[in-house]
């Protein structure tokens, strides 16, 4: 049968699109924060996938969802628990950040300035809009959108914030908040996007700016937003993902993943690896301390089976360029992660070979936070362990000068069977279906 | 996944979700149901948009999504887990609907799940009949014998109620 002598039925098209139907309560907010936690866990199993299957094979992989999978992690109250460990962490509480009542559900990346007094995540609203959400010791407060899709990046010690939007014609916006107003940085001139990545105490920005794979960190000036940005660096193929007090960025250079930091003058270095490390990446800086995750090889790692969820922070949208830089670093499948935190001075590299989730936070003193089994912990600058309380899913990105303040969210990882799902899926509804963001207080 | 994509996604989803819910209602019938449809098909689009937005024919790529939820719950944990875990107490409101329920919807739901699916896959969607064969994992020629059937059944339920081809005037014209 032809098609042009099939049934056309303008009758039954008439009656199917007239028939009357109840209105569609399909909430966009909940598909976004929904599918951005159903992305970061297919993250999470790729990478442990490649890890898992780089070092033990099959038996480690069972062994790793069972433990990973335990539903007893889920019910850790978030609450007043509290831990008894000798200073600085010897109380601590933990609590999840409050969404601002009636208004939506949280998502995205928690960012936080060095004091820990102020926080900025997302807020995703019913109709799908997004808007930047700036906290004052635990208070939230929706700030003015600017362009579509906020997300904060950065946030200083005097509660201004910075971030990305979508323009008019979907390009990127940057924009910074202050005192109640929120103005758009200038665009970068040649470049395909852009993003701050950090905000100094002066208000001064540095950022990012990117065409294909090659980047450049640029410079806002507090006293000219609209002016040109500055570009401190030629555009390279060194990826940024933090921005210390001084204006040094860490990251990550080349397709294969070095750890890497350069300076507000242009100039760079790469840091130091391990003995047997072959990869790595700087995710945070602070002062003279570097905190991130170096690739070994599997034959090195002593932690069979544990996930890695290396990534990169305060980048939460810039996936793609991280997955293909992953991706590269994992081409040859046998690499396992670990931990590391870089003394910017001296050029030494402290790694955790038996831990295998990054280093995601440091501060001043050169205390690092790292999320892994057993629930998140923080490292001294001697190497002493101290685990936080809360959930064991709880993965901080911030951690104060003052180690009195940590803020973070919670990634569960994929639930394995039906019975976990309904378990995860009843928890997910408790918390409003958005991403649940944390504060540990010490 | 950037802002930019992040706006593109709400742009297209907005524009099209009233068509998606009436469309996957008629399929199902249940207002629950049809909106847990298409809450994990608008959440599966947002997993995917990155390459779902660069299909040829967007539009087409999401009525698969939602034939295949609609046949494929079962292939769905989500999907499953949420009936499960939510089905009893929507059970009440549903059933005091089905009475207020339009004649269409009714004559549809009455009809087997395949005649049903084409129907409204093909007329509603506006699909072609291989874009239906496929996402139903079926021939063509299953397809337009379910669409004939259906259409028959369909024109002749209708026709013996008050409301007979409300809106056309057509209703029941075509020999098969």
């Amino acid at each position: 049968m032809n098609d042009q002598f099939e049934e056309r039925a303008d009758d039954v098209r008439v009656l199917l699109e007239t028939a009357q139907v109840p209105p569609a309560n399909a909430d966009l907010a909940r598909a976004i924060t929904a599918g951005g936690v159903v992305r970061r866990r297919r993250r999470y199993a790729a990478v442990a996938a490649a890890t898992v299957f780089a070092v033990a094979g099959t038996a480690a992989v069972g062994q790793a969802l069972d433990r990973t999978a335990g539903a007893d992690r889920m019910d850790v109250p978030i609450g007043e628990t509290v831990t008894s460990t000798p200073p600085p962490f010897s109380t601590c509480t933990v609590a999840a950040l409050p969404a601002p009542p009636g208004k939506g559900v949280l998502a995205g990346q928690v960012v936080a300035d060095p004091t820990g007094r102020y926080a900025a995540a997302s807020l995703v609203q019913p109709d799908g809009s997004i808007r930047p959400v700036l906290w004052t010791d635990g208070e939230p407060r929706v700030l003015p959108a600017v362009g579509a899709s906020a997300q904060p990046r950065a946030v200083n010690s005097s509660g201004v914030v910075v971030g990305t939007s979508a323009g008019d014609e979907g390009g990127p916006l940057a924009w910074t908040y202050h005192d109640g107003h929120a103005t758009e940085l200038a665009p970068v001139t040649g470049y395909e996007w852009w993003t701050p990545l950090s905000v100094d105490t002066d208000g001064d920005v540095t950022g990012e700016a990117w065409r294909g794979m090659r980047f450049a960190v640029v410079r806002w000036d507090q006293a000219d937003p609209l002016g040109g940005p500055l570009l401190l660096t030629e555009p390279r193929d060194v990826h940024g993902s933090g921005v210390g007090g001084d204006g040094t960025v860490v990251g990550t250079r080349g397709e294969s993943a070095a750890p890497y930091a350069w300076h507000p003058d242009g100039t760079g270095r790469a840091l130091e690896l391990p003995p047997g490390a072959a990869t790595g990446q700087a995710l945070a800086v602070r002062g003279q301390w570097a905190a991130g995750w170096v690739g070994l090889p599997a034959d090195k790692g002593t932690a069979p089976g544990e996930l890695a969820a290396p990534r990169a922070q305060g980048r939460g949208l810039d996936r793609r360029v991280y997955d293909d830089m992953l991706g590269k670093a994992m081409a040859g499948g046998k690499l396992v992660t670990a931990p590391a935190r870089w003394d910017l001075r001296t050029g030494e590299v402290t790694h955790w070979p038996d831990r295998a989730m990054p280093a995601t936070a440091v501060n001043a003193t050169g205390w690092i936070a790292v999320p892994g089994e057993g629930g998140p912990t923080v490292i001294s600058p001697a190497g002493k362990v101290t685990t936080l309380p809360g959930p064991a899913d709880g993965y901080p990105t911030t951690l104060s000068d003052d180690n009195r303040r940590l803020y973070g969210e919670r990634v569960p990882q994929a639930p394995d069977a039906p019975a976990l799902a309904a378990k995860e899926k009843e928890r997910a509804a408790k918390a409003g279906d958005g991403t649940e963001l944390l504060m540990w207080q010490c | 996944m950037r802002a930019d994509d992040t706006s593109e996604y709400v742009e297209f989803v907005s524009a099209r979700l009233a068509r998606w819910h009436r469309a996957a209602y008629l399929l199902c019938g249940d207002e629950h149901r049809a909106d847990d449809l298409v809450q994990t098909m608008v959440t599966k689009l947002y997993v995917h948009w990155a390459r779902a937005s660069a299909a040829d024919n967007l539009d087409g790529y999401v009525h698969r999504m939602l034939v295949r939820a609609y046949i494929d719950e079962k292939r769905l944990a989500w999907s499953k887990v949420w009936l499960m875990s939510a089905t009893p107490e929507r059970g009440a409101s549903g059933d005091t609907g089905v009475e207020e329920r339009d004649m269409v919807v009714r004559a549809l739901a009455d009809l087997p799940k395949g005649q049903r699916t084409v129907l409204v896959m093909r007329f509603l969607c506006d699909m072609p009949v291989e874009s239906v064969a496929a996402a139903m994992r079926c021939s063509t020629g299953n397809v337009k014998a379910q669409t004939a059937r259906g259409l028959a059944t369909l024109r002749a339920r209708l026709g013996e109620a008050p409301l007979a081809g409300a809106g056309t005037g057509k209703g029941g014209g075509f020999s098969e």
